[in-house]
């Protein structure tokens, strides 16, 4: 039975995700660089392979957070990587590959937002209470599914660009350094932008300060 | 590492929010399922494009719906039969990757339709984050097909390393434009030649709309609504195009998927010549920009009053990125209620529409500032002219203005354009609730959210607000229309509507 994932066709035997958090089996296996994945890739189509397997999580993770909406989310990572497949031959190696992923993943998650921007995603439900479904079979995680629920509606609350920093952060796992080369900041002021969003999430948090 | 090394824990409630933060993206991590869909929809988007995934029709129906669920299953399914067929023949024949493609290409069931090329002229960048190089946006060029269609380039502009050519169609004899002509693929291809002397290509694709109303709908069959601006994107754009030669021609792109729908089978274009037209992008410098937007047009007194709030119109300035108008509003003490504070909000909702000017003008209106009292001194309206180029306000606003408070928002570059609604004091003597900085980038991405999330504004007496458009070209009886000026705490709403004549020479 063949796969409709064209470049993924070689590894059809690789297994997918088990779980829903978690980085690929094939991404871990395979220990080669990006940059050398980069080039086998360029050399031959069907090698991106370990690349997606690789950044797939990142990517979902930042098209997630940004667009909270799990379809959504999963077209804009389509998108990312059907983009990078294409442009991979002008990826210049000046930056880390996941970092230049997350790049054109931001454009995908701004393209979403402009195609919708009339349209209200009535039938979308907010991670806040697919985070409660998520635990709703745990009896003992009720106040987790609580504070998971306040969390989401806390980031849902946040400007969009406060949120494109968190993701990139927290989604995609960038380094400040890579997170101010793709929003323009230095890394001194994305480290200070991420901690007033900290800030602001604490304070809708109620999280207090205690002595040391 | 102690967690107060890490710079976003260095507080117990920013390393509490932090270990939320983490185990909340963790939880967030795709399926197997979705990882699934993910390579499915990969997979179609690289085939439908033939091999060029920008050039994949992105105004294509993305309902969640069961049935376009239910038909994207089937196309994947028949994508991955095809592909399928593909592999056997690569496994037999011992392709290489290319070839291998190559022949699963061939093999997919649509052929290439015959193109008739157009071409729509390209009038000029905005590009806001290289301030020294954005271009006028001259009034939208039309040009007609051969087959009575028309195309205007309308608007084009950067983000990021993209170019963005906004396109107004129209179909023959005026009518609309037919939406599954749309999404039979359009595509544009940009041509330059560079500083060396050498020419260059960008084929650019659909990448989406700018709405009009109603929008182009997911899923809509019929007709694309004539203030609909379609966008085509292209990626990775040098930005120092220069004094360059720019030749833009729109043609039809294969997509065999939708021409096989077409209930006549008719193929609708047939082979033409590309036509080509050359234009010398403007260089303007932060001074004329500077200029441009000091020097405000005077117009005739207009004011309207409803229920104590009064709107009135101050004054026009053209800039050659936004135009913007100047509107005050002031309140009646007389009809405020004792005990409310005599403060207003202004959110989303405004418009302007003039007799024979450019449809765009219906669509990118923002609110660009709220001009008040503020903790450092007495409105400045000389300074709220936002839509400056980026490094005109880092060089004004962070030296002297911003300097002065206690913690100045951080300026970006590569964001442009801010919005900030200041602390205001009302002039009787009450305070306004208090209002924290706000930050807001028209920038790039976020200038979708502007006005539906979060464009509330304090509003005290003497509050002027800013209305910036597209530039004004032109002249005409224009319309501003600001529906949602709302008094703080009533609840009801008010639909202004500002008329004048603007007597300029077009």
């Amino acid at each position: 039975m063949p796969t409709a994932n064209v470049f993924i066709a070689p590894h059809r035997d690789a297994p997918l995700h088990p779980a829903p958090a978690g980085p690929p089996a094939a991404a871990v296996a395979d220990t080669r660089g990006d940059e050398v994945l980069v080039a086998a890739a360029l050399a031959d189509r069907t090698a991106f392979a370990p690349l997606y397997l690789r950044h797939v999580d990142a990517v979902y993770r930042y098209c997630r957070g940004q667009l909270r909406d799990p379809d959504a989310a999963a077209e804009a990572t389509a998108n990312t990587f059907a983009d990078a497949l294409v442009a991979l031959p002008r990826f210049r190696g000046d930056g880390p590959f996941g970092a230049w992923l997350i790049g054109i993943a931001r454009r995908k998650v701004a393209d979403h937002w402009r195609h919708h921007r009339r349209l209200i995603p009535l039938a979308a439900r907010p991670d806040a209470e697919q985070a409660t479904d998520r635990m709703a079979g745990d009896p003992g995680a009720g106040r987790d599914a609580v504070e998971a629920g306040r969390l989401a509606a806390a980031l849902a609350a946040l400007a969009p660009r406060d949120r494109d920093l968190v993701s990139m952060r927290f989604g995609a796992g960038l380094s400040f350094a890579e997170i101010g080369t793709l929003t323009g900041r230095s890394e001194a002021a994305t480290k200070m932008a991420l901690r007033r969003v900290l800030d602001r999430l604490a304070a809708a948090l109620d999280l207090q300060e205690t002595s040391r | 590492m102690n967690e107060f090394d890490d710079p976003l824990a260095d507080t117990q409630p920013r390393a509490g929010v932090a270990r939320r933060l983490e185990a909340h993206y963790a939880a967030l991590g795709p399926t197997a399922d979705e990882v699934a869909r993910i390579q499915a929809q990969i997979a179609q988007r690289l085939d439908a494009g033939a091999g060029d995934a920008r050039s994949l029709p992105r105004l294509a129906p993305r309902t969640r719906g069961t049935h376009t669920r239910a038909l994207g299953l089937a196309w994947a399914a028949a994508v991955t039969a095809t592909l399928g067929v593909g592999l056997a023949v690569a496994a037999l024949g011992g392709l290489s990757g290319a070839s291998w493609f190559g022949k699963v290409r061939a093999m997919l069931p649509w052929q290439p339709v015959p193109v008739r090329a157009a071409f729509v002229p390209f009038v000029g960048f905005r590009d806001l984050s290289h301030p020294e190089r954005f271009g006028v946006l001259d009034q939208p060029v039309t040009l007609a097909m051969t087959d009575g269609k028309r195309a205007s380039v309308v608007q084009a502009w950067h983000e990021a390393d993209r170019l963005i050519v906004a396109v107004a169609l129209e179909g023959a004899d005026g009518q609309p434009f037919d939406v599954a002509e749309l999404l039979s693929g359009y595509e544009m291809v940009l041509r330059w030649t560079n500083r060396d002397g050498k020419s260059e290509e960008r084929r650019g694709g659909l990448d989406g709309y700018q709405g009009g109303d109603p929008p182009i709908r997911q899923g809509e069959a019929g007709s694309v609504p004539p203030d609909n601006l379609i966008h085509f994107a292209f990626d990775d754009m040098p930005r120092r195009i220069t004094e360059a030669t720019l030749n833009i021609d729109l043609s039809t792109q294969r997509n065999g998927v939708l021409r096989l729908r077409r209930p006549d089978g008719r193929i609708r274009y047939t082979p033409g010549t590309e036509v080509t037209f050359t234009l010398k992008l403007a260089r303007l410098d932060a001074e004329r920009a500077q200029r441009d937007f000091h020097s405000p047009r005077p117009l005739p007194a207009l004011r309207d009053t409803h229920q104590g709030i009064t709107v009135q119109l101050l004054d026009v300035t053209d800039g050659p990125i936004r135009t913007v108008v100047r509107v005050l509003v002031t309140y009646d003490p007389d009809n405020v209620a004792r005990g409310e504070q005599p403060a207003g909000e202004v959110s989303n909702g405004y418009s302007i529409s003039s007799d024979g000017v450019s449809r765009s003008h219906a669509i990118g209106p923002l609110l660009d500032r709220v001009i008040g009292s503020s903790p450092w001194g007495p409105a400045e309206p000389e300074l709220g002219m936002y839509w400056a180029p980026a490094a005109w306000l880092m060089d004004v606003d962070r030296g002297r203005r911003l300097a002065a408070h206690e913690e100045p928002p951080c300026w970006e570059p590569a964001q442009t354009v801010w919005m900030r609604a200041a602390k205001f004091t009302a002039t009787d003597g009450l305070r306004v609730p208090f209002q924290d900085w706000e930050e807001r980038s028209f920038g790039d991405d976020h200038l979708w959210s502007f006005g539906r999330h979060d464009g509330i504004y304090p509003l005290i007496d003497g509050t002027i607000i800013n209305y910036c458009f597209d530039p004004i070209v032109g002249s005409g009886t224009r319309v501003l229309r600001i529906p949602e000026l709302r008094s703080h705490g009533r609840g009801f709403r008010n639909d202004w509507s500002l008329r004048w004549t603007d007597q300029r020479v077009p």
